[in-house]
């Protein structure tokens, strides 16, 4: 039944998302995006069960906008942009673990400081071009990696490589956990010494208090995401922007105007690296676990893909290639492949995705919505 | 060779020593006429002093040596791969030269960046428009203002002059620039560089590609530039006859020597000059 409901809701909410995309008539585009905000606050509550794999993808999401700045807005390639969300999270964990800042505050400064390591690390490396940057953004990726591994585990978080709970993003609504818990002990002491019926929202709060910290992290992380959203539409959106692309469309061109071509490389790379060391730094206040695993190469690879499937040199194309990932790899393939078997297909399936999407929609999901949406429009008028 | 090819260039090898001369229009005439206009020739906004300028072990340019009177258009002319782009490119800073010196307004500006060259008054347009082919055609402008500190009033105004200069830029403002016609592009390319507000433009054969139609509008168009901005204007061309009507000097560069200059006028209706360039014409 609740899987049922929340199957509904899901579908309803994509399709709130599609037509307040899709419609061109104001107030019908406004009802639709009011409704497509109902369906950001209430699915939590609702679609308790994918709010786990939905946060990942809201990570995913501010590491594939940030990647999206270097490559499809500055035209740079890197394979290595997990090194920079291994950066973040460090330094973040670093700040609360030793130096005792608080969460949010050492989240920026996460964002900050990785942003710094890449604007550094892009003045040798972006000197290259092409096929040559792709592979020394590689070599970058491996030795902090490496290091990552080897040295700074230990250092940050001594043995026992785990994030306390209080520096969780979960803590925050700790004391509400407990108050649930509290009333929830109360109804079961009602029900069962005093031989009242169940209450009808008794399931529901049940849930709630189960996964109260993951809807926390729901909504911490969807608000930092839409601040970074508009933090980056704005600066795409003005000179600096400008010169990322003209940087991307000919860089010739570009330094004849005057554009300090070095600088804007720096820029571009100091930026994207931000959003990685924030999504970095989330990763860590929210898994609490730092596994180097969580900073391989594929995922390099796949935020890569994410863009690429989503669309290119757009803001809503990275987000759309995060979630479009993130709910094959933690939904669907697992519903299609029981157990084991399905992590090892489900590389295999995404592998397969960001090959058709490459034949069949080069320019991504966002881009066929586009042509929808002309199609639409034209056959009206 | 470049003496080899014509009668031309032994009738100037008898009189001239190629190799050391600086060639200034000051040298070729003092007070050159266009339309009523004068040119102070004596007052150099450019000029290149024996410059030689390699592209790995080949020579493209062998002691160039020119120079561009402030106010004046000069047509830089000659075949395909005498070195025209190269001499440009040297004066924006895009190719360094081996040997030699380029001064602007009197300034020694060889060794300084692309971009600094912009910074201090000098753009150029290059070969092939190059405009950035997913930015409108306002967005391209605004990066052509890149160089000049300007709040965004005043940059409006700026776009504004382009747009009286090229009308037709206006109606496709909103259009992105790999969508234009190769004459709008070039329209842009050049729109794009005023931008910066120079005060020396280079164009790298703004005609090429183009219908006669078009190339007429902005060859006029320079003309108008040059008349109402006082806009020193370095032109190369292929087109040489109609590129020298609208210019005070001409320079002939041969497999990257000078080889003549003179007065627009004395160039047009010089018989080997109209066998060598003007043919067909
Ligand atoms: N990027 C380059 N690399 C190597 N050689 C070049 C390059 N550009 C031009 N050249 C060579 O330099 C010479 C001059 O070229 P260029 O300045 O482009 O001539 P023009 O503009 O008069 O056609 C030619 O021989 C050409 O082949
Ligand atoms: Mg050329």
């Amino acid at each position: 039944m609740t899987t049922f409901i929340s199957t509904i809701f899901g579908l309803a909410g994509m399709l709130f998302f599609f037509l307040a995309f899709i419609k061109d008539k104001p107030s019908t585009k406004r009802t639709y995006k009011m409704l497509a905000g109902a369906f950001i606050l209430l699915f939590p509550f609702i679609m308790t069960s994918w709010v786990q794999g939905i946060n990942t993808a809201l990570v995913y999401a501010i590491l594939a906008i940030g990647l999206n700045i270097l490559l499809g807005n500055a035209g740079q390639i890197s394979l290595g942009h997990a090194a920079f969300y291994a950066v973040g999270a460090y330094i973040s964990s670093a700040l609360v673990l030793h130096a005792e800042l608080p969460l949010f505050l050492s989240i920026l400064l996460a964002g900050i400081g990785t942003a710094i390591v890449g604007f550094l690390l892009g003045t040798p490396v972006l000197r290259l071009k092409g096929h040559f940057l792709g592979i020394a953004t590689l070599g970058l990726h491996v030795l902090i990696y490496n290091l990552v591994k080897d040295k700074l585990k230990g250092v940050v978080f001594g043995a026992s490589a785990k994030m306390p709970e209080v520096h969780k993003i979960s803590y925050l609504t700790k004391s509400w956990e407990y108050s649930l818990k509290n009333s929830l002990s109360s109804l079961d002491y009602q029900i069962e010494i005093l031989g009242k019926s169940k209450p009808f929202y008794y399931d529901f709060v049940d849930t709630i208090t189960k996964s109260i910290g993951q809807i926390t992290e729901y909504f911490i992380i969807f608000v930092i995401l839409v601040l970074l959203v508009y933090m980056a539409r704005n600066i795409l959106r003005t000179k600096v922007g400008r010169a990322l692309a003209a940087l991307r469309d000919s860089e010739v061109a570009a330094r004849m105007l005057g554009v300090n071509i070095a600088i804007f490389k720096n820029i571009a790379f100091g930026l994207s690296a931000f959003y990685a060391g924030i999504a970095g730094a989330i990763y860590a206040h929210t898994t609490g676990a730092l596994d180097e695993t969580s900073f391989e190469l594929t995922i390099s690879l796949m935020i890569l893909a994410m863009i690429i499937i989503g669309g290119i040199a757009t803001i809503q194309g990275a987000i759309i290639g995060a979630f479009f990932f993130q709910v094959l790899n933690m939904q669907v393939i697992p519903l299609i492949f029981s157990s084991g078997k399905g992590q090892m297909l489900g590389s295999t399936i995404m592998g397969l995705c960001v090959v058709l999407a490459v034949i069949f929609v080069p320019k991504g999901i966002v881009y066929m919505l586009w042509q929808m949406k002309i199609k639409l429009t034209q056959k009206r008028s | 060779m470049a003496q080899e090819k014509s009668g031309l260039n032994e009738a100037i090898n008898e009189t001239v020593d190629w190799e050391t001369l600086v060639i200034e229009p000051s040298k070729i005439c003092r007070a050159p006429k266009l339309d009523g206009e004068e040119v102070d020739s004596q007052n150099l906004a450019l000029k290149l002093n024996n410059i030689d300028a390699y592209y790995g072990k080949v020579q493209a340019l062998r002691r160039v040596s020119f120079g561009v009177p402030t106010g004046a258009i000069v047509s830089l002319l000659g075949a395909n791969g005498a070195g025209k782009s190269t001499t440009l490119r040297v004066i924006s800073g895009m190719v360094k030269a081996a040997n030699g010196d380029v001064e602007l307004f009197g300034e020694k500006i060889v060794h300084i960046s692309p971009e600094k060259i912009v910074a201090r008054g000098l753009i150029h347009v290059p070969e092939g428009r190059q405009v950035f082919p997913e930015l409108t055609v306002e967005e391209n402008l605004k990066i052509g203002s890149y160089s000049v500190k300007q709040n965004n009033k005043e940059r409006a105004e700026s776009i504004d002059i382009v747009y009286t200069f090229f009308p037709k830029l206006k109606q496709r403002r909103n259009q992105i620039g790999q969508t234009l016609s190769g004459g709008e592009q070039q329209m842009l390319a050049i729109g794009r560089g005023l931008m910066a507000k120079p005060k020396v433009l280079l164009l790298d054969e703004p005609s090429l590609g183009l219908a006669p139609v078009i190339v007429k509008e902005i060859f006029e168009m320079l003309k108008n530039l040059n008349k109402q901005t006082g806009m020193t204007i370095l032109l190369v061309e292929q087109n040489a006859s109609k590129a020298l009507k609208i210019s005070h000097f001409g320079f002939v560069l041969e497999t990257g020597k000078i080889v003549m200059g003179d007065k627009a006028q004395v160039l047009l209706a010089n018989e080997d000059i109209k066998k060598a360039y003007l043919g067909g014409h």
